[in-house]
């Protein structure tokens, strides 16, 4: 059903069109905050269409409203309806420069992609860029988080790419070590320290593939968090001292 | 006689400043206290007499209130230099001194650090003279001046932090000279300061920034003055109220006016700054104050400390590997056991000169006792002028190594600890290793010095070291292990690390495309810090010759191959007739076999650069084949 000419946006599908097919998941959540929000990324002059922006602005919004346990969140099906039949405007109007009917995978899987893949879904790849580097709040109201990291992360899409596309993001801690330590604002704090720094986007691809590579010889899991932030540390460092 | 402020003017095409330039050559991300006391006691270290008797310096931290800080500034001539700091609010660093002023009002309290050396040379030399301690300390930027090549500093960058640890930018000299050079009326008292380029208040007149407190003289040029020293009694009454006295011996006090750690988030009170400077003195001096060639205390004004080896034992594992050198065994069977050994430094020729020197440096290892952890399995690297210029950490060199503390005593200090003396080998070394220091002196490396002063192998020479001491350690401290004479080379077998299962060899079948067969192997080499590699390749198809075969070495990632080739150092083959060369590919060197016509099967052999990142690594063999006798 998810042909060439819906990925085009030339023909929509209904939820009575995929009804056959629609399993009840037993859980109920208001989009009405996501609606509000998409409505006003759209109308926002600042906001460019299918610019990383959206992604930051909308995230914190998404991930408070989809109240989602991580295994909710793993159910593929869920993630194809929102972006098939409820928000399938937003998704043209976040990724339509990728479509191109010689390869279509492309835009495909920002409809269809999720499970396991966290990164490829135009919604689930949100849900999971806030999910795994908000910041609990004390109460349990969704209202009362800090998504301030999920914008840093989201608004630099070398970051968010370089981060949310790998294994190691998904273990928390690394996750928000490099977002705070790789971020525009950490980078430029640093950058008068050495002598001829790289740019920021090099610096977060060298020092993210420099932690890929790390990640051979150790198993993330069995390091502390102090572990991992000295060991970004210290990879950001030879990357920016331009160590071979 | 009166003291005062007088700035250097400029003209208004002239270059500004908005900071001081070695300020930041300097600091490199690391202004905390440790470059602070390093680059201190390394100026006084080299400034001392040629007698029996240490450099003495007292670090005195003081703070000043009420009366006694009003005197103080009254005698500063802080008005004239308040005027002129007024007027330099528009840059950063200008605003900050200015907030430091207003701060010191406001709290009506004042820091300050003196640094007080005896038996040490002076500030030597004429006010305008071209080389001298006084213009390398207290004039010249970038300059230096250092004498012998034992010297620990040599690019004049070292001073600069005097002015980046005082709020105000301001450092005060009074000095005992040691000759009469250029004059026999001791003490010399002169103050400067570094503001930013600033105009007059009515706009007419641009002055440059470098502001010198002392005697008001006309110097050359119209309307250009500067303040030179105040000599002898003008001087001495002088020192008086900004408490810099001098004792009955030649040196030099240092006063650094409003006394602060850049970097530090808090302002540490007096207690923790002396201590944390006794504690950095002996981290990187132990060996000077070992050999009784420099003595530090640091005073605050409840109580003196002295950095002494005695009462602060931490680095006795260090120093007995000096005082029982004489001691020394084979292998390291007990904990205190020591070893004494050496490690090669071939030093090229200079630019222009011919013939190299084959030098060697001395590395201590001493087996360390159970509760001896501070700074465990790391070695100090040292040479004449006795401070540690880095510690090399070599935690777990090998899996469940021995502990131990390592000395390299490299130059003039080679000899230390046996009786006899530096031999003219060592002095040579010693020369080369200062120029394979850089400006913070806190590594041995290739330096532009280095590259500007000797011809190739230098680099050979200076990079060679670490490894060097590395392959020593293994050799020693290496559990379980024969140490035969294939020692290194033995224990480089037992803990190869291959790619595959992350332990142990790996063994990958058809490396190309599904047109050849062979076998590929890689396994990294702990000996050399290097990944070795072989393969043989034949077509799988009769009729099939092999035109090309590239081999390059590919990082991986967790989850696949990054885009990250580690370089090939070198390759080659044993089959006839083919030639090899390292071409780059993508700005990384691969290895390229090239056979003659006619050939069905190659074999090679080869290994990486350097690595010490050691992540895992796989070989990659891209191969060309065509039909026998095709062009």
């Amino acid at each position: 059903m998810v042909d060439e000419s819906f990925l085009a946006g030339e023909r929509e599908l209904t939820h009575d069109d995929l009804k056959p097919y629609l399993t009840p998941l037993g859980i109920s959540v208001d989009l009405g905050a996501v609606d509000e929000r998409i409505q006003e990324i759209e109308a926002d002059d600042d906001i460019d269409p299918q610019s990383s922006d959206i992604d930051a602005e909308l995230a914190p919004t998404l991930h408070r409203s989809l109240s989602l346990t991580r295994n909710q969140a793993a159910d593929a099906g869920l993630w194809h309806y929102l972006c098939i039949v409820r928000f399938p405007d937003f998704v043209h109007y976040r990724w339509d420069h990728v479509y191109n009917p010689e390869k279509p995978g492309n835009m495909e899987e920002k409809f269809l992609k999720a499970g396991a893949d966290i990164y490829s879904n135009a919604l689930h790849r949100l849900w999971w860029a806030a999910e795994l580097t908000y910041e609990p709040a004390e109460s349990d109201d969704p209202k009362d988080r800090d998504y301030e990291r999920t914008r840093r992360a989201l608004e630099f899409q070398e970051l968010a790419n370089d981060v949310f596309d790998r294994w190691f993001a998904r273990y928390r801690p690394v996750a928000t070590a490099c977002v705070d330590l790789l971020c525009h604002e950490a980078l430029e704090d640093l950058r008068g320290d050495y002598a001829d720094p790289p740019s920021n986007s090099e610096i977060v691809s060298d020092t993210t593939t420099r932690l890929r590579e790390e990640l051979t010889v150790r198993r993330v899991e069995s390091m502390d968090k102090e572990d991992i932030v000295d060991t970004i540390e210290s990879l950001r460092d030879d990357v920016m001292r331009n160590d071979e | 006689m009166t003291a005062e402020w007088g700035f250097t003017t400029s003209r208004p095409t002239d270059a500004r400043y908005g900071d001081d330039v070695a300020k930041y050559a300097m600091s490199d991300g690391e202004q905390g206290l440790k470059t602070f006391v390093r680059e201190v006691l390394q100026n006084s270290n080299d400034a001392r007499l040629e007698n029996d008797e240490p450099a003495e310096v007292t670090f005195r931290l003081e703070t000043l209130e009420g009366d006694e800080l009003r005197s103080y500034l009254e005698a500063l001539d802080i008005s004239t230099w308040s005027e002129h700091a007024g007027l330099s609010g528009e840059t950063e660093s200008g605003e900050h001194i200015v907030d430091a002023m207003s701060r010191i009002e406001e709290e009506d309290a004042l820091r300050i650090l003196t640094i007080e050396d005896k038996n040490t040379a002076g500030l030597l030399g004429a006010e305008t003279a071209d080389e001298s301690n006084f213009t390398a300390l207290v004039r010249d930027v970038l300059f230096s001046s250092k004498s012998g090549d034992t010297a620990g500093g040599s690019y004049g960058l070292g001073k600069a932090v005097l002015w980046l640890f005082s709020g105000l930018s301001m450092v005060l000299f009074n000095s005992t000279l040691s000759e009469p050079d250029p004059r026999d009326d001791s003490p010399r008292l002169i103050g400067r300061t570094r503001l930013p380029t600033h105009k007059s208040a009515d706009g007419e007149t641009v002055f440059q920034g470098h502001g010198w407190y002392g005697k008001a003289e006309e110097s050359e040029g119209a309307g250009r003055s500067r303040p030179e020293s105040l000599w002898g009694e003008a001087a001495a009454d002088r020192a008086d109220p900004l408490r810099l006295t001098r004792p009955d011996s030649s040196g030099t006090s240092i006063q650094v006016v409003d006394f602060r750690v850049p970097t530090a988030e808090e302002r540490l009170d007096d207690t923790e700054l002396a201590e944390e400077i006794t504690d950095l003195t002996l981290e990187w001096f132990w060996p000077a104050i070992y050999n009784d060639n420099l003595k530090v205390n640091v005073e605050t004004e409840t109580e003196t400390r002295e950095a002494s080896l005695d009462v602060h034992p931490k680095y006795t594992p260090f120093t007995s590997c000096l005082s029982e050198r004489g001691e020394a065994v084979e292998e390291l069977e007990e904990p205190g056991d020591i070893t004494d050994t050496s490690i090669d430094l071939t030093v090229p020729p200079k630019t222009g000169d011919s013939g190299e020197t084959d030098g060697e440096l001395a590395l201590l290892v001493r087996r360390a006792q159970p509760d001896e952890v501070h700074k465990r399995n790391s070695v100090a690297f040292v040479r004449g002028a006795g401070m540690v210029v880095e510690y090399y950490d070599r935690d777990k060199i090998v899996v469940g190594n021995e502990d131990f503390h390592g000395v390299l005593l490299g130059g003039k200090a080679r000899p230390w600890g046996t009786g006899t003396e530096a031999t003219e080998t060592d002095r040579v070394v010693e020369e080369f290793l200062t120029a394979a220091e850089p400006p913070r002196h806190n590594q041995w490396e290739r330096t532009e010095t280095l590259a500007n002063t000797y011809s190739r192998g230098f680099k050979k020479a200076v990079e060679g070291i670490k490894p060097d001491v590395t392959d020593k350690l293994r050799s020693l401290v290496a559990p379980n292990v024969d140490r035969g004479a294939t020692g290194p080379e033995r224990l480089g077998n037992r803990f190869k690390i291959g790619n595959e299962a992350k332990s142990g060899r790996s063994k990958r079948e058809s490396p190309s495309s599904q047109r050849v067969s062979g076998e590929t192997d890689i396994s990294f080499d702990e000996t050399y810090d290097h990944w070795v590699f072989e393969g043989n390749i034949e077509p799988l198809s009769d009729g099939y010759e092999i035109r090309e075969v590239t081999v390059s070495l590919v990082r991986m990632g967790e989850e696949r191959a990054t885009n990250d080739r580690l370089p090939v150092a070198n390759v080659s083959s044993n089959t006839p007739g083919v030639g090899v060369s390292l071409p780059e590919e993508n700005d990384v060197q691969v290895g390229r076999l090239n056979p003659s016509p006619g050939t069905t099967s190659v074999t090679f052999e080869g290994s990486s650069d350097l690595d010490q990142r050691r992540v895992e690594t796989r070989l990659k063999v891209s191969v060309d084949i065509a039909k026998r006798g095709d062009e």
